[in-house]
């Protein structure tokens, strides 16, 4: 893709600095904002050309709005775009503590414990905010966030299926 | 003294408004509606009235009655007259549980694809079927507004599936209605309500239709519909609500629908309807039959017992408003207004359950009847380019996951439910054994872990892998959906960048051959009127694409440099030589290197929309 449009990494396209800490409100409404001018709908009428480049631009802004959304996946994309690939399906090692502590969320998830869903939020909670304070210029820590980040998974994982 | 308006020869003539409707292609009863002086309306037969029954007569000597004219056979022809056809789009017999030994009619399974309906020694598709009711709805649309269609919006369940929406699509094209999108369903009545109000907020549409039921939730904000979820059950409708009436029936009568004859089974049918029907308003209905087989028999039907045995339908229905609400992300508090769309949402069970189920008086001051295809016309109107660019726009989601099958029989996700629409995703796979040269690509739609238990949409193999050691061999799946909701699949090696780009086209569905095929007969003349329809096409789209060029290069013609004007230049000149004295192929090649030409300026035209797009906020925030 030669254009203007598809170079542009993800805070750029929705007119942020790469930034871990972002205002919801405000992407939403760039976000919306842009799909007003992109989106299939708005060119219709025009040449098949021009049809095809909307739907691709609407899916990839689509795309960037998913990722920047999602906690895990912006650390994720903030990472790779300082060269520092998360490798979600490839990187599997973890800190043994840290799976110790998986193992007995899952068991107590297995024996219907009503209390575990509440703590695994707060938990959520706690490591996205860690992971910020990892992204931050005062206590800049790539390799920790790294970790935070794969971490992130696991609680997410988790919470997609209690639903 | 008003002015003659004189076109200058050449210059784009056509100022005058383009001619879209919506359509509502319904279980039970299908409508057609027109944007006219900035309100939408619904289109009226000759006789006064707004529905039209979605089902059609097949007679012996091959002619075809549709809507009511149909309706009038229901009892008297019941092999031949088809109703519900929407059911069975994109359905194999095996798919339909027990729908299929309460129909009149005879369907037949196809060893490969979507089941038929067998009508003495014909087989038809239920995509023909719909064809025959999208073409009365467009003789009417044309008849009122005295010209052609340009384009319709057809709405479609939000739970409807790749097939089923490739159905859709393929029966407009043999009804010859060029289909600007297909829309679903509940985001068609969000939109007939929320301009109507001018309110913005958080909305739950509950669309109980004949054989369908939707719910989904939108957020209307900034003039930007975004659907949030959706969900629902593509099987269940008032439809259910007849079978549970008949059945009741039967166990009064002690029969069963085997021994009865399609007569005696469109009598119980009939009936059950015109019950349901009743106990709207009434507490209380006597059934009678009068068919010999059925001695006389009479009953009364409470709405109490009635709703008895609905119940576990209605319950159905409130546990997918409950996973919908869930998915959302939104809380019970966050609703702001509860739509009801659809006949079946007269039912008053359905209304108080709602009601308790939402905490919240619901909105039904649009018919339901009307309201998606009120809805849908005010989108045609947007999208066939009556209005001039500030109108709302619609987000929607894609209703089901889609993945691939790995090892193990299991499918990989490579959409998730829900996902804002258009979208491409790509997932890298590998081979699982040495010199692999070979891999089998099966998609399939669902959100369940195995295989057999999604709908399977496609399978194709990709060839002339290198041989590699397992696990070596890169291969790059991208899934593709439109804003239709439709999927493409491509897929490409990546160590030698070879790709194999294929066009999914649902195994269920029709194949292109298929369709062809019944165009041609559709014609009284087969392959000439083909041809002449086709020229006559790429004509039309030639001067089109010619005219939006020549707009497009008086606006931004500095964006590309004197080399690449020139290119394109000659481009659109051999498109114009063409067009006056070229066969159908020819014109169709020349069309299709001019829009390669215009790639270029395509894109920095969109470059520049953009870039304009966050000058004006910048601007705005400052």
């Amino acid at each position: 893709m030669n254009q203007e449009f598809f170079k542009k990494n993800y805070f750029e396209l929705l007119g942020f600095p790469m930034s871990f800490e972002i205002n919801q409100d405000k992407l939403k409404e760039n976000f919306r904002q842009l799909q007003r001018v992109v989106h299939p709908d708005r060119h219709a009428n025009k040449t098949d050309q021009e049809k095809r480049l909307a739907m691709q631009m609407a899916g990839h802004l689509n795309t960037a709005f998913e990722t920047l959304t999602s906690p895990v996946n912006r650390a994720a994309y903030l990472l790779s775009l300082e060269n520092m690939p998360v490798d979600f399906e490839t990187n599997t090692s973890m800190a043994p503590e840290f799976l110790m502590e998986q193992f007995e969320i899952r068991e107590r998830i297995a024996e219907k414990d009503t209390m575990v869903r509440a703590e695994i939020e707060q938990k959520r909670s706690q490591l996205i905010l860690a992971l910020a304070d990892c992204f931050s210029d005062s206590h800049q820590d790539l390799t920790a966030a790294v970790e935070k980040t794969r971490q992130l998974k696991f609680y997410d994982k988790l919470l997609k299926e209690l639903t | 003294m008003a002015l003659l308006q004189i076109t200058e020869p050449g210059e784009k003539k056509d100022t005058a408004r383009q001619y879209a409707v919506g359509i509502d292609l319904g279980t039970s009863y299908s409508l057609v509606a027109r944007v006219e002086d900035d309100i939408s309306e619904i289109l009226p037969d000759e006789k006064g009235r707004f529905l039209l029954p979605s089902i059609v007569h097949y007679s012996q000597s091959g002619e075809t009655l549709t809507g009511y004219d149909a309706k009038a056979r229901l009892l008297k022809d019941p092999a031949h007259t088809i109703f519900s056809a929407k059911r069975l789009l994109g359905k194999r017999v095996s798919d339909l549980d027990q729908i299929a030994q309460h129909l009149p009619y005879q369907l037949s399974d196809e060893s490969k694809g979507m089941l038929k309906i067998a009508l003495d020694s014909k087989k038809i598709s239920p995509v023909q079927v719909s064809a025959e009711i999208l073409k009365a709805l467009k003789e009417r649309a044309e008849k009122t507004g005295g010209c052609s269609l340009a384009g319709a919006v057809i709405t479609v369940p939000a739970y409807f599936d790749e097939t089923q929406r490739q159905a859709t699509k393929d029966a407009a094209k043999l009804a010859g209605i060029p289909v600007l999108r297909l829309l679903n369903e509940p985001t068609a009545a969000a939109v007939a309500y929320g301009l109507d109000h001018q309110a913005e907020g958080r909305f739950v549409v509950f669309d109980l239709g004949g054989g369908t039921f939707d719910v989904s939730i939108l957020h209307f904000t900034q003039g930007v519909f975004e659907v949030l979820a959706v969900g629902g059950d593509a099987t269940l409708g008032g439809d259910d609500f007849d079978r549970a009436i008949v059945n009741y029936l039967l166990s009064l009568l002690s029969m069963s629908l085997e021994d009865l004859s399609a007569d005696a089974r469109a009598e119980l049918s009939q009936l059950a309807k015109s019950a349901k029907e009743n106990l709207t308003i009434d507490g209380l209905v006597q059934l009678t039959l009068k068919l010999p087989v059925f001695n006389g028999f009479e009953a009364a039907l409470t709405r109490q017992t009635f709703e008895g045995l609905i119940a576990s339908h209605v319950d159905t229905a409130l546990s997918a408003c409950q996973k919908v609400l869930q998915d959302s992300g939104l809380s019970m508090k966050e609703i702001d207004q509860v739509i009801l769309v659809g006949g079946s949402t007269r039912v008053p069970l359905i209304r108080k359950k709602v009601t308790e189920f939402f905490q919240k008086e619901p909105l039904v001051s649009i018919d339901p009847d009307k309201v998606v295809a009120l809805g849908a016309a005010i989108q045609a109107d947007i999208l066939v380019g009556n209005k001039s660019g500030d109108e709302a726009l619609l987000l929607d989601v894609t209703p089901l996951s889609l993945g691939i099958e790995t090892m193990g029989g299991l499918v990989e996700k490579i959409i998730d439910r829900n996902t804002t629409i258009p979208i491409a995703r790509a997932q890298e796979f590998t081979t699982y054994k040495d010199g692999q040269n070979a891999m089998l690509i099966h998609v399939l739609q669902g959100e369940r872990e195995k295989v057999e238990d999604c709908r399977s949409l496609a399978k194709f193999e990709l060839r002339d892998i290198p041989a590699l050691k397992a696990g070596a061999a890169k291969i790059l799946i991208q899934f593709q959906i439109d804003a239709d909701g439709l999927l493409s699949v491509s897929a490409k090696e990546m160590t030698t960048n070879k790709a194999a780009s294929i066009q999914v086209k649902p195994s269920y569905g029709l194949t292109d051959t298929e369709i062809e095929t019944m165009l041609r007969e559709s014609f009284s003349h087969g392959e000439a009127d083909m041809q002449q329809r086709s020229l006559i096409e790429q004509k039309v789209a030639g001067e089109q694409l010619l005219d939006l060029l020549k707009t497009a290069l008086q606006e931004d013609g500095e964006l590309i440099d004197a080399e690449e004007t020139r290119k394109l230049n000659l481009a659109m000149q051999t498109l114009q030589e063409a067009l006056q004295q070229d066969p159908v192929d020819a014109i169709r090649e020349k069309i299709n290197e001019l829009d390669k030409a215009s790639q270029t300026f395509a894109e920095r035209r969109m470059d520049k929309s953009v870039r304009e797009a966050l000058t004006g906020k910048n601007v705005e925030d400052i």
